[in-house]
């Protein structure tokens, strides 16, 4: 069980120790103020930055000899890079959606959550916009796919989903950055206010923006704040969906599905969640907050993660079907691949990971076992980043001429930049874990009055 | 030194290094003045002809900016019909090829052609050219022949010794006991409604290739439908064609001649049958005797001469169409018994010099005559040769050879017509053409050039006479007169011990491995197992599970050498055959060709064979993983019976119909191919190469499986039925590749093209993606800029490029554009007033059977094809509503209408 010191009491989103709301505060920001980075910070940040510096080096040669490094080939043209931004907007999706649908849903819990989801989502988004530039043959031109005025008049392919892609990625990134923003305003300035180094304290003033916590600026907040949360909620299945569409917008066997939309928005959620989960896990144990980040929450999460579960198993489902009911021989021939062919082993994995791990949790007591979430977090993103590769090798290695199936085989410079991302994640988040208030301070306050409220 | 100094040093330099970029101390000039009729960038065309084995094809040379870019055929030439085979459409990069000998080399290094002339004199002139050998291939050229006779009359003692690795020797041997002579025999396919081909190959590669793949498809087109038998040991291309094929090996083919003379009327025993080919072997016997003077027997050139007899026999008992013509060759000497006698010589230290002028026997010699080591015995061994090669590299004087399209030339096509070949442009490098290297001999200045020794050659022909002839590619009426031959007696050949039999045939890509050199060439994928850049043995499944060996294991191969290379299942392949393919595993030939493959030709004797499992594995990547077709897929490949039409598909709806044609629309493009004459020959494949500046990639690439190719030929194969499937872009109306891409960069235009617009493309590769036929090409690394020649300087190679095609860059997308340049240049004349040919892509000019048709949708050419009941779109029910169109291939396979 998550935290020996779970002792029987009221409230169900916060401990014990969490008595006032100034003890709020202190546990959020001491470990950002008051402590200096740990050893083991400074280790993870180093490997961290090592695995980034690698990954660049990657694409530095990726970019110097050209795409030919990678597994590609004429018939599976795209590989690792177009599914590592697909594994990587997903992962971001969670963020997005615990922040924005939880608020309007009045999920007061995820108060103690969202905050670093939303960071996650930021960072997620970041290594996912690199691929799209990264994967092109001549990534120097990717802004002809912006309709920039330009002497030859031309406009991209409206009809292209790539171009919707574009779009989609661009308004996503930039949206979540000022979803973050808005919510983070009011620790700003606790932050600023709080007694600690100068220096820092200067530029979380700079960055409050001159937050003075006036019953108007509070109004304003949370009215932008929710009218954002509004927005973001389609939008966030606007992005998936178009990412589905990047697929399903063709004629290839495999990708013609009607249910790629809405599939993709539950993958990315399903993913995403796994990776909160991880994230939550670790500041919960290394920042000591175990007051704020609590059993319950793993267990909502978990069951979060096995209704997902169930509806990707059911998507894959309708896959199977579909093409059995379609009866169309390349559909049915791709299916066929997928259980038989050369990468069946990896869709067993996948189905694995994505079905049957997460059905650990219908056991309440696994719900808040660390090593349980650990395990099938890892599996459910291991297998989601294995649907990702393989939504793209099964169709592409099987197309409709068999003249021409080929299969995909991916090279080190592959790994090494999806090794290199994953660094980049990281190391971003274990900066934002020093910078920034990890868990959204006014908010829990809220939660912790209104507790205590009800406990009264 | 003082700051002066050093600044007066830096001066110096900086002076240097301004003197540097300077003009050439001559005056230049530049073209100011244009001469007549000349404009640059403008393609010019010039008749010429190059040898394969000795004997001419015809050929025209496009000339841009006095460049040779591309060779086409030539139609006056009847080894040419205006139409190409692969070797002929590689030979341009070998005039570009960086690997070719630049400049003599003697035993002390690079040496200069005076001296080479006097060392070979002091050598010989004082013998009277005893003990000295000319080494050549087969020579058909009358000036050649005559130099070789001056060169006799001067130095009596000289012998001359002519060996091709693929020989006649065994037809010849045949004919010589049927009418006393050697003859040649040469199926008319044209005429002839019944064919068995006796493990005979007409289709497949060699210098007749191009003649009897037009014959036969002129013959194919026409009703009734004619039918081929097919008896082989290995699929080949013919089997491919051929309506009904049989494997079978040495015994079964032996035991099968034993039938089918007893069903022609001559007695004798008949010895068991296994039960297909006792079928096959009553279904021919009937429609034989049932066409006669319309049926044709066909023995492979590497029969035994008792089944050339047996072969000359029936087709006398069938009255066949088949001419007897004397040899074109003249030297009567059988080719191999020649170099035996030549290599016992030199290894007893009769030979004093050895010149060998264009043959590679240290490569490619029967290996119990070791040759090679018969070299060293030799004091004095010239070898001329364009490339490196093993005999060069054994010998102590190298001189390079120019490229045929670099001087003049003559020489006799398959049908004895005589070509007078002229130079498409000035020789690259300090090289010597053959005559011009045989003149050397004697003439330390090295004779008065080609030109003046062909014209002598030819100084019955007048300057007009001689204007036309060179100018028309072909001496008129040359050709060699049919003989009255009466019958041939009957030869019934003994049967061969059951075993296991290993078999050689020429490559359909290098030959006997005169074109090992060529990049393309080794990227030119085998029509029949489609691998590239290396070959491996062929073998019956069967016989590989009895061996416990799968596809890519090593298996070590003796008979008289032995060789070690990969084996590959082939269906198809008869029990108890190995086929290889010649012309790989060569060494000492440069980087294209070393190291792929193994050399087949050290299995080239009479001996027992032994096969045994080796170590190791190799896959030779082959481009095409699936040739069996069934199912849904079997409608990707329809075949139909002789006078079957396609199931009629209904118009499908649309709700973004296309707009129709109005009156002043531009021409609509529309190509159609006929899968019923496709040979798979590659010939399509290597002119679109040659023409739109397709890279070779090299095998590291390829494994990886990025072709570059913008046409691929598919090989099929389904319940008896086998064939090709040309697959260049289908250039579709509705074509899926065009809204994906998000720069606009797949448009189309408004003469129906799918253009790809490499300016714009950013390489998403969404586009080959989507796309259903695979037909789009990417450039994942800078293949137009990357070398596959190693060390070697490779700028010459950009000279060979079309400069009306863009030259593609790193990461973009790229494909079959209709060669929308020779389309344009049409449209720039009839902008200027002109009135422009009929457009003619380059892979529908290559096409030996003219089974690529190009035109407008409008043409009799395009309109009558997709008017055939055999009319069929590729992957029609996708409704991407193709501009390339096929028509089904046919079986005959049936009863006798």
């Amino acid at each position: 069980m998550i935290g020996a010191h779970v002792v029987p009491t009221d409230r169900r989103w916060t401990l014990p120790s969490i008595r006032t709301l100034g003890d709020v505060t202190d546990a959020v920001a001491a470990p950002l103020m008051d402590r200096s980075a740990g050893r083991a910070w400074w280790l993870a940040a180093i490997g961290a930055a090592v695995l980034t510096g690698i990954g660049a080096l990657a694409v530095g040669f990726s970019f110097w000899y050209g795409p030919g490094l990678w597994g590609n080939n004429t018939a599976v043209v795209w590989g690792f890079p177009i599914a590592n931004y697909v594994w990587w907007i997903g992962i971001g999706n969670a963020g997005t959606l615990i922040s924005s649908l939880l608020l309007l849903t009045r999920q007061e819990w995820r108060a103690s959550i969202n905050r670093f989801a939303e960071a996650m989502t930021l960072f997620a988004v970041s290594m996912a916009g690199l691929f799209p530039i990264l994967h092109l043959g001549r990534p120097m031109y990717f802004y002809w796919l912006a309709p920039y005025p330009n002497t030859l008049q031309l406009w991209p392919q409206w009809r292209s989903a790539l171009v919707w892609d574009f779009w989609a990625i661009v308004s996503y990134l930039l949206f979540s950055v000022i979803f973050f923003y808005v919510g983070l305003l009011p620790d700003l300035a606790t932050l600023r206010d709080r007694p600690g180094s100068r220096f820092w304290r200067r530029i979380y003033g700079v960055a409050a923006m001159g937050w003075q916590g006036t019953p108007v600026q509070w109004r304003a907040q949370e009215r932008l704040h929710r009218t954002m949360a509004a927005i973001a909620v389609p939008l966030v299945c606007s992005v998936h969906s178009i990412v589905g569409l990047d697929f399903a917008a063709s004629l290839m066997p495999g990708w013609t599905e009607s249910i790629f939309p809405p599939y993709f928005v539950v993958g990315a959620f399903f993913s995403g969640l796994a990776m909160v989960v991880l994230i939550a896990l670790t500041i919960r144990r290394a920042m000591e907050l175990e007051g704020v980040i609590v059993p319950a929450h793993f267990d909502v999460m978990a069951r979060l993660i096995l209704a997902s579960g169930i509806v990707m198993g059911a998507s894959y489902a309708a896959e199977w079907f579909s093409a059995w009911w379609g009866g169309e021989a390349a559909d049915l021939r791709v299916v066929r691949f997928e259980f038989t062919g050369t990468y069946a082993p990896f869709y067993w994995a996948m189905l694995l990971g994505n079905v049957a791990a997460p059905q650990l949790f219908w056991a309440r007591r696994l719900r808040t076992s660390a090593p349980v979430l650990v395990g099938v977090s890892v599996a459910v993103l291991v297998g989601m980043w294995l649907e990702r590769i393989l939504i793209i090798t099964d169709t592409l290695s099987i197309g409709y001429e068999p003249s021409f199936w080929r299969t995909y085989a991916p090279t080190i410079v592959d790994f090494l930049i999806l090794a290199g991302t994953l660094g980049g994640f990281l190391l971003l988040l274990l900066i934002f874990g020093r910078l920034l208030p990890v868990v959204s301070m006014h908010e829990v306050r809220k939660l912790v009055a209104k507790e205590a409220e009800q406990q009264r | 030194m003082d700051r002066r100094a050093i600044l007066r040093l830096i001066a110096g330099g900086a002076a240097a290094s301004v003197a540097a970029c300077s003009g050439p101390e001559e005056m230049i000039h530049p073209l100011a003045n244009q001469p007549e009729g000349t404009l640059p960038g403008e393609l010019r065309r010039y008749a010429t002809a190059l040898p394969l084995a000795g004997y001419m094809r015809g050929v025209t040379g496009h000339v841009v900016d006095q460049r040779p870019i591309k060779l086409e055929g030539l139609a006056a030439h009847p080894a040419s019909l205006g139409a190409t085979d692969p070797f002929i459409e590689v030979s341009i990069l070998d005039l570009y090829d960086p690997q070719r000998l630049r400049v003599p080399v003697g035993p002390a290094g690079p040496a200069s052609w005076p001296a080479l002339s006097r060392a070979l004199f002091q050598r010989v002139a004082p013998r009277r050219g005893e003990g000295l050998v000319l080494l050549t291939g087969r020579v058909t050229s009358p000036t050649q022949l005559a130099r070789i006779g001056a060169l006799r009359a001067a130095l009596p003692g000289t012998r001359h010794v002519r060996w091709e690795p693929f020989d006649d020797d065994r037809a010849m041997a045949s004919a010589r006991a049927a009418f006393g002579r050697p003859l040649t025999a040469r199926p008319r396919l044209a005429d002839a409604d019944v064919v068995l081909l006796l493990d005979a190959d007409p289709l497949g590669p060699g210098p007749e290739q191009i003649a009897n793949a037009r014959a036969w498809s002129e013959r194919r087109r026409r009703a009734p439908m004619h039918r081929m038998y097919a008896l082989e040991g290995s699929p080949s291309i013919s089997g491919t064609m051929a309506d009904v094929r049989v494997a079978a090996g040495p015994r079964d083919l032996a035991a099968a001649c034993h039938h089918l003379a007893r069903a022609l009327g001559a007695g004798g025993a008949a010895p068991p049958l296994p039960p297909p080919l006792a079928q096959l072997v009553a279904d021919t016997a009937r429609d034989l005797r049932g066409a006669r003077g319309r049926a044709l027997v066909i023995a492979g050139e590497r029969q035994p001469a008792a089944v050339h007899a047996f072969a000359a026999w029936a087709n006398g008992v069938l009255a066949a169409p088949q001419d007897w013509i004397a040899p074109v060759d003249p030297d009567p000497t059988p080719h191999r018994e020649g170099l035996a006698a030549l290599t016992r010589d030199m290894h007893a230290g009769r030979v004093d010099t050895l010149v060998v002028i264009d043959a590679n026997p240290a490569y490619a010699a029967p290996p119990e005559l070791g040759f090679a080591k018969a070299m060293a015995r030799v004091p004095m061994t010239v070898v001329a040769s364009r490339f490196a090669d093993e005999t060069s590299a054994r010998a102590q004087w190298l001189a390079p050879l120019s490229h045929p399209l670099e001087g003049w030339h003559d020489g006799r096509g398959p049908d004895g017509t005589t070509s007078i070949a002229q130079p498409l442009i000035r020789p690259l490098y300090d090289t010597r053409t053959s005559i011009e290297m045989i003149d050397l001999i004697l003439d330390p200045a090295g004779g008065p050039g080609g030109y003046r020794r062909v014209r002598e050659a030819w100084s019955t022909l007048g300057d007009q006479d001689w204007q036309r002839a060179v100018a028309a590619g072909v001496v008129p009426s040359t050709a060699a007169t049919a003989e009255q031959m009466g019958a041939a007696p009957l030869v019934l050949p003994s049967l061969p011990a059951a075993g296991q039999t290993v078999e050689l045939r020429p490559s359909s890509q290098l030959y006997d491995g005169r074109y090992a050199t060529n990049a393309w060439a080794q990227e030119c994928p085998d029509p029949i197992t489609k691998e590239v850049w290396g070959s491996s043995a062929r073998m019956h499944p069967d016989d590989m599970v009895a061996l416990g060996v799968s596809t890519g294991d090593m298996i070590r191969i003796e008979r008289g050498g032995a060789v070690t290379l990969p084996v590959r299942a082939l269906d198809g392949q008869a029990r108890g055959v190995v086929t290889l393919l010649t012309g790989y595993g060569r060494s000492d030939a440069g980087k294209v060709a070393d190291g792929h493959g193994a050399n087949a030709w050290v299995l080239n004797t009479e001996a027992p064979v032994a096969i045994a499992r080796a170590a190791g594995r190799i896959e030779v990547v082959s481009t095409q993983p699936v040739f069996e077709l069934g199912g849904e897929l079997a409608k990707l490949f329809p075949v139909l019976a002789p006078d079957e039409a396609m199931p009629r598909t209904p118009e499908r709806l649309s709700l973004l119909p296309n707009p129709p044609a109005r009156d002043n629309a531009p021409p609509q493009w529309a190509m159609a191919i006929d899968t019923d004459l496709c040979i798979g020959c590659n010939a399509c494949v290597v002119a679109c190469q040659a023409e739109n500046n397709v890279p070779a990639i090299g095998p590291e690439q390829m494994a990886v499986g990025r072709d570059m190719h913008w046409l691929r030929v598919d090989r099929y194969e389904d319940a008896g039925t086998a064939g090709f499937q040309p697959v260049p872009c289908m250039h579709c109306e509705k074509a899926p590749c065009e809204p994906v891409c998000p720069v606009e960069a797949s448009v189309h235009d408004t003469q129906g093209l799918n253009v790809q617009v490499y300016n714009r493309c950013v390489g998403t590769r969404t586009c080959e993606a989507n796309c259903p036929y695979r037909v789009r090409r990417f450039n994942f690394l800078d293949y137009a800029g990357a070398s596959l020649w190693g060390d070697a300087d490779d700028a010459s190679v950009t000279a060979q490029r079309n400069p009306d095609v863009s030259v593609r860059a790193r990461g973009v997308m790229e494909k079959c554009t209709y060669c929308v340049q020779r389309i344009e240049s049409a449209n720039r004349e009839t902008d200027a007033g002109g009135t422009p040919g009929p457009v003619v892509t380059a892979c529908a000019a290559a096409c030996p059977t003219r089974a690529i048709r190009f035109g407008t949708l409008d043409s009799d050419n395009i309109a009558s094809a997709r008017a055939s009941p055999r009319h069929y779109a590729l992957l029609e029910e996708l409704g991407t509503k193709p501009r390339t169109t096929y028509l089904a291939r046919r079986r005959n396979d049936g009863e006798p209408s």
